[in-house]
């Protein structure tokens, strides 16, 4: 392949993935906000976490065998509500509730199973815009038996190495232009400079 | 409109050019974490040193209140071991302060009821330091320096932001790239949407 088709292949995948990925970025650096300047974000709101919300209350009469691990009874119940689904489990030792909180994006939900009352409350926390951010920021895929969850960890894979693919060909393109060389060479310099002083400071 | 268009090609490439660092440092460390089994970095503890040390100090807030923070300063002041630190309580008569870097944590370990100090010294395998850099930021740990990081933080943030745009002014100001763009975009949009939607 002639040089100048290389070139212009690059460009446009630097392009096209860029476009493509954009929602991705965006998240990661909004999130990262949200983050680091957690306790101004924090005096928006008059709680911490957001309020979980009773959704519906409804009667549970399934019973489960005497030794059944917590975990087997979760997916039992997640699956009878047609919930599957990223969960985290807590409770139900010595006959207190069983708590599923069902890691949704949007919106998070807990189920609570009090076997003594065959019943369950699901709860859905109510809609924050920083916590939906510092979710999906945190989510990061492949930890969960999930396809799912395997789809979105791989999503974040080809994020980063694209983010690779942007600084390599980042210099490519600006090693091209012969008016940005020396301003394009300066940026970088600095960059890495600063860089290494903090790697080496702090 | 061609200034414009000149500054917002300049403003992409050279704020790019200077961020790369930070980019490569988020995406090194952002596989690290997803792929958390396949980098072993446990490294030997070392003992730097255990001192007498009995200077009176409140230490009666809370783990990592402004108090307690307070205490903590004083006893890494007394050390020579200044700079971004955690600090926490297992139990009334014990202080736990973690003094880590990029490269290393070191945990000093106040017995109060003992009045004894002792330095622990836990080094970071090579795939934890981007880790710790990635989940640095903010501007509560004290120093210039640690503050300077939050700024970059901040200003990369930033960028990421401004790089988005941009290239979505650059790819729109180029007519014959308009249908596959937009294909881009949608295909990303809509890819993007539906995960969190059913995620």
């Amino acid at each position: 392949m002639p040089f100048p088709a290389i070139s212009r292949l690059v460009r446009r995948v630097h392009l096209f993935t860029g476009l493509f990925l954009a929602p991705w970025m965006m998240m990661y650096a909004l999130s990262t906000l949200v983050m680091t300047h957690h306790e101004s974000v924090r005096s928006f709101y008059s709680s911490e976490k957001p309020a979980m919300v009773t959704e519906r209350e409804l009667d549970y009469s399934r019973s489960f065998p005497a030794g059944a691990k917590n975990e087997d009874i979760a997916q039992e119940i997640l699956r009878d509500l047609g919930m599957e689904g990223a969960h985290e489990v807590s409770g139900g030792k010595s006959g207190s509730p069983l708590v599923i909180d069902r890691m949704h994006a949007l919106p998070h939900r807990r189920i609570t199973f009090d076997a003594s009352k065959n019943r369950i409350t699901m709860e859905r926390e109510e809609f924050r815009t920083p916590t939906l951010l510092d979710r999906l920021h945190r989510r990061r895929g492949y930890n969960h038996p999930y396809t799912l969850e395997d789809t979105w960890g791989f999503s974040v894979d080809v994020a980063v190495v694209t983010m690779v693919f942007w600084s390599l060909s980042g210099i490519w393109l600006a090693w091209e232009i012969k008016t940005t060389r020396l301003w394009g060479a300066l940026s970088l310099v600095t960059g890495l400079g600063l860089f290494a002083l903090f790697a080496v400071l702090i | 409109m061609t200034s414009f268009d000149k500054i917002n090609r300049r403003a992409h490439l050279y704020l790019g050019l200077f961020l790369m660092p930070w980019l490569l440092m988020y995406g090194a460390s952002s596989f690290i974490v997803i792929h958390r089994s396949w980098f072993s970095s446990d490294k030997p503890r070392e003992i730097l040193w255990e001192k007498t040390y009995s200077r009176p100090l409140n230490t009666q807030g809370a783990n990592n209140s402004p108090e307690l923070r307070a205490a903590a300063l004083e006893v890494l002041k007394d050390s020579d071991l200044e700079g971004a630190f955690w600090v926490h309580k297992p139990n009334n008569e014990t202080l736990h302060i973690d003094r880590f870097s990029f490269r290393d944590t070191i945990r000093l370990t106040w017995s109060i009821k003992e009045q004894k100090l002792e330095a622990v010294r836990q080094p970071a395998g090579w795939s934890e330091v981007p880790v710790r850099m990635h989940f640095r930021g903010g501007y509560l740990q004290p120093g210039f320096w640690n503050k300077f990081w939050g700024v970059l933080v901040d200003v990369a943030c930033a960028g990421i932001v401004i790089w988005v745009v941009s290239g979505l002014i650059m790819w729109w100001r180029l007519p014959r790239l308009r249908a596959w763009g937009t294909v881009a975009v949608g295909g990303g949009i809509v890819s993007f949407v539906l995960l969190v939607w059913k995620l």
